[in-house]
């Protein structure tokens, strides 16, 4: 071994060390709101407050998820919650893809007049077309039912999503789309059959994103749901949120972390497909 | 002759097909875009010439509204400004970071899975609660910042109680939950050929050097999409602010989205709200219009 | 032809999919789905004069209002999130066990902020909302064409208002022009809870009816000492210390016909200038202007001497205390300089939409939440005082709590000496700009009078732009 490859090799040592330096620090400030989420949630609201602030809660308070827990139906937001999120992923993977594919694959007339209304709906403020909005869910009779959630995902899925299938499927090689063709196969069997396979990562990863979003979201099912019972698990989070400045601090930390748990996980394991799935390179925005 | 017109006939025989296709494919869409976005956008163009309230009743009153906000309306003026601010300060801040955290994330570094899923968290995390979390962090007496500034025996300020710091506090909050950029930006890295950076290696280019001459022109599609993305999301700014300071202190953090819910649902003037969203509305395509100009000069494609 | 039609079934695919899904999603929505019609039918325009003849035609035939004849559905909007949405629910379920000739449904959205605002604006421009929605004289709901005039419902039926609800509780409910816009549910209003210990240890007497907060700027300092988290303080800042601001010198906001504005006068200033006096001598902390840490939090770990606490709160504030082993008790709100209390009231009440189908029966709920159903009233005393007169006298009152003679009769007397939440509702923007100029003095340190100077002109403008001054 010479001496320039030693001294190449202590510099990769120095520097990823420097790396993994720069990355533990920057995960602390990652993880520290969660951690004192977790924390918190074992604490009284006294303990939660004081000063200087306790790392590790003096008294394990489990009564907080148990309290918290009764504060709403959780049980059956999480069911509604779960039967939302399913629908909305599966309808926003296989709309957008849809979607994408036409903007990607048929260079028709107007086709980059509708691109640049796509990309221009990610610019409008929501609040003000809410009002026409609901209208319209109004006269439909959609109000107060999970189709105003849903739709959107099942018509497109969002500008976002489009985007991102449409740069993965304009990466994909020509000859994909050009064999298939060849051998007499119509452009949707080609699609299904061909591409949707071959686009698998970006459909994790907009299967995950869509997921993190549905069960987090909580405006809209709050603006267009009534009943009780359709309530979703954001939507319960609120009723341990006093607006009169009571909050249980320790309460609302507890479910909420008892309701962030699943997604993290869920990601945990998705992860890997999340990052194969975006294609920014060497493609004409 | 002959040829030629049926070279043409063929021709446009595909350009049809091409265009059924497209139509098709891009119609669930296209019944969203028209009933679910256009409408409701015309409409609120219509009532933005008007003194509506809420359930759309008014009157005409010509450019009325847009004189009042750009001329009377001291509260919008200082949103518009702060909004301005906020971008100019956010959108920076996170293409670097973003950038940085996911090239230390390329650099082949051992258990990805977990760093990818640690940097994700916060934007998994988000909500009421950890909005709440983030005013005790930023408390002046209570807050852990402060504790920590206070181990080194320095006072820290009042974070969110001053006009000069407050808005700087809204953004690093919302630096923190960048995951999905990072991890965007990771993609795009990763995405660069392996044998760039062997040649590179070969004529014996350090690291910083590799980043600069590399990574940085090839990544910056991957910029580009996160720019155009982080000015349109940082215009639209509301939940952030609206908890934590309610546009406080002294409307150093007021935004434009909030002055439009304000007007739209506190005060029921719909007309005037809908004219200031247009007006944020035009801002934002400016701005977007600018970056994909100016896309030419620094964008590298490959192709 | 058969390609068209695959691709056809193909691009429709996604839809059918979540038609099959979503006839769970129906059967779910059935019970609520026949109340739908009730609201589906016409426009707004259509329906408008219907329910004003409505009102008037039971205006004239008294028997409407009898609980006997009703019938039809009735569905409720509610707010609350916590113990309020408990006591909602409590009283709502007691209405409907003892109403089956009525279909009753009812929602409780858990929130009382921005969503609202946004829900119930989409719900009411399109005619959707509920039959009954949940409102508050301060907060949303005044001067609106959306809710009916209660006025001649009172009339037919003909009772005493002054003798089956608490005094003073439905005065915010009538809009300048005399229309009643909401009938009573609850209000809060506020007591000083003091810390027994804090007063004994510094051997100040416990202030007694009139004190001022002037005075608290000379005896106050006794409490303020110690460093950074260690602080002690005189007086928590609650978040209604900037809302008993205006009248703290003997000022009021604005004229009682809401016509002009009050901000420029020099008790405003005044009052911007002793609450900045206070802060500085270290009597008040600065810090929970911005609602991070509950200003209860420093009164019942010891760190503050005094602490105005809401009805809405008393429970949570007596049970901490009495966990931190801290002795408290109650003592009078401050007066301002003419002698009078400085209190104010958040109240809470419900309102019948023009769009009702079924306002008699609308009537009959807000009517027994008002006044004619103790059993209601009594689910209501967990979250503030009943307007029902004899329930808050006898039994709300009489709710005791952890501490040596503490119980509800503090809020019941004082009541009647209270100011509505001057900034809420229909004055919100003017509520806003309140806000800034407090900021503006509190936390960046301007002058008082260059302040006012510049803000009150900003909210006079305001006063002369809403509807009811045009």
């Amino acid at each position: 071994m010479n001496k320039r490859q030693m001294s190449k090799t202590t510099a990769r040592r120095i520097s990823m060390t420097i790396t993994y330096i720069i990355l533990i620090a920057c995960a602390v400030v990652c993880i520290f709101p969660f951690f004192w989420m977790l924390t918190t949630a074992f604490k009284s609201t006294a303990e939660a407050y004081s000063f200087p602030p306790t790392f590790i809660p003096k008294k394990w308070l489990l009564s907080n998820f148990s309290n918290g827990l009764q504060v709403a139906d959780f049980g059956l937001f999480t069911k509604n919650t779960v039967f939302l999120v399913l629908i909305n992923t599966i309808a926003t993977v296989f709309s957008s893809a849809v979607v994408a594919y036409g903007f990607a694959k048929f260079p028709a007339t107007g086709s980059k007049f509708w691109y640049t209304c796509l990309m221009a709906t990610m610019m409008l403020p929501t609040q003000v077309t809410l009002i026409p909005q609901y209208l319209l869910y109004f006269k439909m009779g959609m109000v107060d039912t999970y189709w105003p959630l849903i739709i959107p995902s099942v018509l497109g899925g969002g500008a976002y999503n489009i985007f991102l299938y449409r740069q993965f499927f304009l990466s994909l090689p020509q000859e994909l789309n050009e064999a298939a063709t060849i051998d007499g196969a119509n452009s949707f069997q080609t699609f299904i059959h061909i591409m949707l396979p071959a686009v698998k990562p970006v459909s994790m990863c907009v299967g995950v994103m869509s997921l993190v979003f549905n069960w987090n979201d909580f405006y809209q099912p709050l603006i267009y749901l009534n009943s009780t019972k359709k309530f979703t698990v954001a939507i319960g989070l609120q009723f341990l949120n006093s607006s009169m400045g009571t909050t249980k601090i320790g309460q609302m930390m507890a479910v909420s972390l008892t309701m962030t748990i699943p997604v993290l996980v869920i990601f945990f394991i998705c992860q890997k497909y999340f990052v194969q799935g975006i294609k920014m390179q060497g493609i004409k925005g | 002759m002959s040829s030629m017109s049926k070279k043409k006939k063929k021709m446009s025989g595909i350009q049809k097909r091409n265009n059924i296709n497209f139509y098709l494919y891009i119609s669930p869409w296209l019944l969203f875009f028209i009933v679910l976005t256009v409408y409701p956008m015309l409409k609120s163009l219509s009532l933005a010439f008007t003194d509506s309230d809420f359930s759309g009743k008014g009157n005409f009153i010509g450019l009325n509204n847009f004189i009042q906000a750009f001329t009377v309306d001291v509260q919008f003026k200082a949103a518009f400004r702060n909004t301005i601010c906020y971008v100019l300060m956010y959108v920076p801040l996170s293409l670097i970071l973003s950038f940085f955290l996911g090239w230390l994330l390329s650099r082949k570094v051992k258990l990805l899975g977990f760093w990818r899923t640690v940097f994700y968290m916060p934007y998994i995390t988000s909500g009421v609660a950890v909005t709440i979390l983030w005013g005790w962090i930023f408390n002046g007496t209570y807050g852990i910042i402060n504790y920590v500034l206070s181990l080194f025996g320095i006072t820290g300020p009042n974070w969110l109680g001053d006009k000069r710091l407050a808005l700087g506090c809204i953004v690093v909050m919302c630096l923190w939950s960048l995951g999905n950029q990072i991890l965007i930006m990771l993609a795009g890295i990763q995405d660069i050929p392996d044998s760039y950076y062997e040649s590179a290696q070969i004529d014996g280019a350090s690291t910083i050097r590799q980043v600069f001459a590399i990574t940085l022109p090839l990544s910056t599609p991957t910029i580009f999409f996160n720019l155009v993305i982080g000015v349109i999301s940082a215009f639209q700014l509301f939940n952030q602010p609206y908890i934590l300071t309610n546009g406080g202190p002294v409307d150093s953090t007021l935004t434009v989205a909030m002055v439009i819910f304000r007007n739209a649902f506190q005060y029921g003037k719909m007309g005037y709200a809908s004219c200031i969203a247009w007006c944020l509305f035009i801002v934002i395509m400016i701005f977007t219009g600018i970056i994909n100009a100016s896309q030419k000069k620094w964008v590298f494609y490959d192709n | 032809m058969k390609k068209v039609s695959k691709k056809a079934f193909a691009l429709l695919l996604s839809s059918t999919m979540v038609a099959a899904l979503a006839g769970c999603g129906g059967g779910d929505s059935a019970p609520a789905a026949d109340n739908a019609p009730a609201a589906d039918t016409g426009s707004a325009d259509t329906q408008e004069p219907a329910a004003e003849s409505n009102a008037e035609d039971s205006g004239s035939s008294e028997a409407a209002a009898s609980s006997t004849n009703l019938s039809g559905a009735l569905d409720i909007w509610a707010w609350g999130a916590d113990d309020e949405a408990k006591s909602r629910e409590g009283a709502l379920e007691i209405f409907v066990a003892e109403h089956p000739e009525l279909d009753v449904t009812y929602t409780i959205i858990p929130t009382a902020d921005s969503v609202w605002d946004q829900k119930a604006s989409a719900a009411l421009a399109s005619g959707s909302a509920g039959d009954v929605m949940q409102m508050s004289p301060d907060y949303y709901g005044m001067n609106t064409d959306y809710y009916i005039d209660l006025n001649p419902y009172v009339e037919a039926d003909g009772v005493n208002l002054d003798d089956v609800l608490v005094d003073g509780i439905i005065d915010g409910y009538y809009d300048t022009d005399g229309k009643l816009e909401g009938f009573p549910l609850l209000a809060n209003c506020f007591v000083m809870a003091y810390n027994k210990d804090m007063f004994e240890a510094a051997g100040v007497p416990v202030p007694e009816a009139g004190w001022t907060l002037s005075d608290l700027a000379d005896w106050g300092q006794t409490f303020a000492g110690g460093e950074g988290a260690n602080q002690t303080y005189g007086l928590a800042k609650h978040w209604v210390m900037n809302n008993m601001m205006p009248f703290a010198c003997g000022g009021v906001p604005y004229t009682d016909d809401l016509s002009t504005s009050k901000m420029g006068e020099p008790e405003i200033v005044e009052s911007l200038t002793l609450y900045k006096d206070l802060i500085d001598k270290g009597i008040v902390p600065n810090d929970t202007a911005l609602e991070t840490i509950p200003a209860e939090t420093l009164f019942v770990s010891g760190k503050c001497a005094m602490y105005p606490c809401g009805g809405f709160e008393t429970i949570t504030v007596t049970n901490d205390a009495d966990e931190n082993g801290i002795n408290i008790g109650f003592c009078p709100m401050p007066s301002d300089s003419n002698g009078n209390e400085i209190n104010v009231q958040y109240a809470t009440g419900w309102a019948i939409t023009a769009t009702s189908k079924n306002p008699d029966a609308g009537w009959q709920f807000l009517k027994e939440s008002a006044y004619a159903n103790d059993e209601m009233a009594k689910q209501t005393a967990i979250a503030g005082m009943p307007s029902n007169k004899n329930v808050a006298e006898t039994y709300y009152g009489g709710i005791t709590f952890k501490g040596e003679g503490l119980d509800n009769s503090y809020y019941v007397e004082h009541m009647g000496n209270t100011h509505l939440n001057p900034f809420g509702g229909t004055l919100a923007s003017s509520g806003n700009i309140w806000t800034s100029m407090i900021e503006a003095v509190l936390l960046d340190n301007q002058d008082p009078q260059a302040v006012v100077d510049q803000y009150a002109p900003q909210i006079e403008a305001e006063f002369s732009g809403y509807s009811f001054n045009n």
